[in-house]
């Protein structure tokens, strides 16, 4: 090893915030034309080591080494001048403007009288997406493309800056598997054109089929370099990113369901889903397993008075109900937890309490004024049993952690008196700790006699969390599965 | 960064209820109600500090600043544009904005003018019911056009803007309507106590009932839930609809608030009376520390931001600079507030 070049050092790199310490000398080396995973529980400093290198912070101490030379990174500019081009997590395209304006966005080649030369720019564009071995029309408007057309879009500008290092910021964060494939192979095609990534993710699936190499950090911290050639497993880099061995987190799965809480039948919302048909039990949780963009949150948010359905029929407790609107839905006794947890699911600029009893604000102005100190006892209870770790009720949601803003989301819904909850995607973008306490939430509520439908694309979490599955493809469920002797084979094979 | 999280120890694994737990008997902290509102609803600390800061510098240019003359006189010009912007805060809360407020006054005081007619038309009472009345019934309009077809309220009551100074100057044939006299003349001269301008009275009674809206009502959590997150408010299953149609009424209802002040302080009604009002009452918002964007700000920040402005003018006035040049102080006192305000939310 010690005759191998090291593309990139960071060495010693220290970074604070305020009082907390984001990084404490933090050391990774990077091999030339290597895919090097970065993993970590959230806010174990991932992003922050990241925006040091693509030049959005300055380390407060330690040093950056390219190619054997010192260099300091001033700037994003900087940045790409130095041949290290990232792509973020959250997309930076203009949505109405082409594929090849976007990958050529500030350098739009010039005719002589200074006008844009369109037919070189398409040429160059074809040319980018031609290395990349993608077949993408550059001519059509970014806002039509899918996530993963609008993220090999990233890819190609990353890579037309003559990106030498190239960083992907939980690149299959947005995309469903097919495209993850897809996806792979543009990074394989780029490692066989001597290009290193460093490559951020949660899923550590991906990271034994993708990457050569993963540095593990933790609270800051640099835990370990280790190669990924079968002598480790997921049980083993689990417990390096937590700190202690890796121990089955998913709650006993309960037995004995009740009455029927929630049937659905024909369900209908062309071309969304068709048909739908299904019903859960009091004490069931049921995995709802799909690729993203199989109907399941639609289907939900119907469900939830949130989207239009055709026809068809939803009754709770034996009776027929109308929903119109999430108001309606909440009356009939069922709550919806989004996927987008920033757009959909908390009022990030309000303080913990006011989110947590908005479903429910009637409750405490019985004459029309709030009762604030009711509130108060009540979120505070509330805020306990969910453990909500924050400096109190009134602290802005949107400066709590992602766990605990998901938290946060749930304990809305446990102030209802629902006995129906539709969890989408409940443990999306969240660390590992928080997804055991959202799992033990989850089994808690079904113990109480709650009927739980949970939509995840992480199917081991589905097998190990539901106690039935059913799996959708293209707006139809098409099977039904006991996850005691499902493999993930069975679902996909039902899903894809 | 977060701590370590221990696995093993998890709630809800005990059997414990995880649900909603029972309403507890009232508990009444003055402590904790102190609390709520100094952490959450209180002015912000950048609006007070300028104010402060204001008033020092009054202190300082002119002798006569700190007399009771002149506060009062503050306070007493401060009533219509405060009532005015008290509504604009509560459409800027939830994200949206309110240009024909200014029009609108100017609509309501001519047609109370025309209304009362010198006391030979309709007794006082009906006169300002009716233009209460006009003013939320045309806010009302603005909320409805905004909810039904999600037309961004800026263009909506833009045009509601030209409408209602069209109708102003249409009914009024261009000039002011004079001859506001008796009980209606003392709305705008009388004192309480012989010391406290009615106008003022006014404006603090509906500064307290707007504050106890915002802060005590589930409306009240309405209007910052949907500033904050129009979608995550509308899935929480607050009526989003509803609750924006109400506070363009209620915003329309302080115009017209604002005209009866207007037309009985100077005893006429006037097509003009509200020119460029929308925008001070803008102002008088942002001044006071309310996000444009909506969901963070408060009754009282709008409050001194309202005093803010007219003392700025009390001074250049009390330092004999041309009116023609006060534009330019508020302005300048604009950009100051929003670089600082975006300063300290970084």
């Amino acid at each position: 090893m010690a005759e191998q070049v090291n593309i990139l050092e960071l060495r010693d790199i220290d970074k604070s915030f305020g009082g907390t310490h984001a990084l404490r000398s933090v050391t990774v080396t990077i091999r030339p034309g290597e895919v090097h995973a970065i993993v970590g529980e959230n806010g174990a400093g991932k992003s922050t080591l990241m925006k040091i290198l693509c030049g959005a912070y300055r380390p407060d101490h330690g040093t950056i080494v390219l190619n054997r030379a010192p260099v300091q990174i001033s700037g994003p500019q900087q940045a790409i001048g130095l041949g290290i081009g990232i792509v973020h997590q959250t997309f930076t395209l203009v949505p109405e403007l082409s594929v090849a304006e976007n990958i050529f966005l500030g350098r739009l080649p010039r005719t002589p009288s200074g006008l844009v030369d369109w037919n070189r720019l398409y040429q160059d564009a074809d040319a980018v997406l031609q290395r990349l071995e993608l077949d993408l029309d550059v001519r059509r408007p970014v806002r039509l493309l899918g996530a993963a057309g609008r993220q090999v879009t990233e890819i190609a500008r990353a890579v037309s800056l003559d990106a030498k290092i190239l960083i992907l910021d939980e690149p299959t964060a947005v995309l469903g598997q097919n495209e993850v494939e897809k996806l792979f192979s543009v990074i394989r095609g780029l490692k066989a054109q001597g290009v290193t990534i460093l490559y951020i993710s949660h899923r550590l699936a991906e990271i034994f089929t993708i990457a050569d190499r993963a540095t593990v950090l933790k609270d800051g911290q640099f835990v370990g370099t280790y190669d990924i050639d079968g002598s480790i497993d997921r049980t083993f880099l689990v417990g390096k990113m937590v700190g202690r061995e890796w121990i089955d987190y998913f709650p006993e799965r309960t037995r004995d369901h009740g009455d029927e809480r929630l049937r659905v039948e024909g369900l209908t919302r062309e071309p969304i889903f068709e048909d739908i048909t299904f019903s859960l039990k009091a004490g069931e949780i049921v995995g709802l397993a799909g690729l993203v963009g199989s109907g399941r949150t639609k289907l939900c948010k119907a469900l939830f008075g949130a989207a239009p359905y055709d026809r068809g029929a939803i009754f709770v407790d034996g009776q027929q109900i109308r929903v119109r609107s999430p108001r309606e839905a909440l009356d009939s006794g069922i709550a919806y937890l989004s996927e987008d947890r920033h757009h959909e699911g908390v009022v990030l600029a309000l303080p913990i309490s006011m989110n947590i009893t908005l479903p429910v604000l009637d409750r405490f102005a019985p004459r029309g004024l709030l009762n604030l100190s009711r509130e108060s006892q009540f979120v505070d209870d509330l805020m306990t049993r969910v453990d909500v770790r924050s400096r109190g009720r009134g602290q802005t949601v949107g400066t709590l952690s992602g766990g605990n803003q998901q938290k946060v989301a749930l304990a809305k819904w446990l102030a209802t008196q629902a006995q129906v909850f539709l969890l989408d995607e409940p443990t999306v973008g969240i660390d590992i700790g928080a997804k055991a306490e959202i799992y033990q939430l989850v089994a808690a509520l079904a113990r109480e006699g709650a009927a739980c439908l949970v939509v995840s694309s992480d199917i081991p979490e589905i097998l190990s969390l539901s106690t039935r599955i059913l799996v959708m493809r293209k707006g139809r469920i098409t099977g039904e599965l006991d996850p005691e002797s499902a493999t993930e084979e069975d679902v996909l094979h039902l899903a894809v | 960064m977060s701590d370590p999280r221990p696995i093993e120890v998890v709630t809800g694994n005990d059997g414990r209820s995880v649900r909603a737990p029972e309403l507890r008997p009232r508990r009444n902290h003055l402590a904790s109600r102190l609390g709520h509102a100094v952490s959450f609803l209180g002015p912000n600390v950048g609006v007070v500090v300028g104010f402060i800061l204001i008033v020092f510098v009054g202190t300082i240019v002119s002798d006569v600043f700190l007399s009771w003359t002149n506060i009062r006189n503050v306070f007493l010009q401060s009533a219509m544009l405060g009532v005015v912007a008290l509504g604009s805060t509560f459409v800027i809360l939830t994200g949206g904005i309110d240009l024909s407020v200014g029009s609108l006054l100017s609509l309501c005081s001519v047609v109370a003018a025309m209304m009362f007619a010198n006391g030979d038309g309709y007794p006082l009472p009906i006169v300002i019911l009716a233009t209460l009345a006009l003013g939320s019934l045309v806010g009302a309009i603005n909320g409805f056009l905004i909810v039904w077809r999600q037309v961004a309220p800026f263009i909506v009551t833009l045009a509601m803007m030209g409408i209602a100074l069209g109708a102003a100057l249409t009914i009024a044939d261009g000039k002011p309507i004079g001859g506001i006299e008796g009980t209606y003349a003392w709305i705008g001269a009388g004192r309480l106590f012989n010391q406290i301008p009615v106008p003022v009275v006014i404006m603090a009674v509906s500064f307290v009932i707007g504050a106890i809206m915002l802060r005590y009502t589930p409306y009240g959590r309405a209007v910052y839930a949907i500033g904050g997150n129009e979608q995550a408010a509308r899935l929480s299953g607050i009526p989003v609809n509803r609750v924006k149609i109400l506070t363009y009424t209620f915003s329309g209802f302080c115009a017209a608030l604002g005209a009866i002040i207007f037309s009985a302080r100077v005893t006429v009604g006037d097509p003009w009376a509200g020119r460029g009002l929308e925008l001070d009452a803008i102002a008088a918002v942002v001044i006071g520390g309310t996000s444009l964007f909506g969901g963070i700000g408060s009754v009282w920040g709008t409050f001194l931001g309202t005093l803010i402005i007219i003392i700025v003018n009390n001074l250049l006035n009390l330092m004999n600079v041309s009116p023609y040049s006060q534009g330019i102080a508020k302005g300048l006192i604009i950009l100051i507030a929003i670089a600082l305000y975006r300063r300290r939310s970084e």
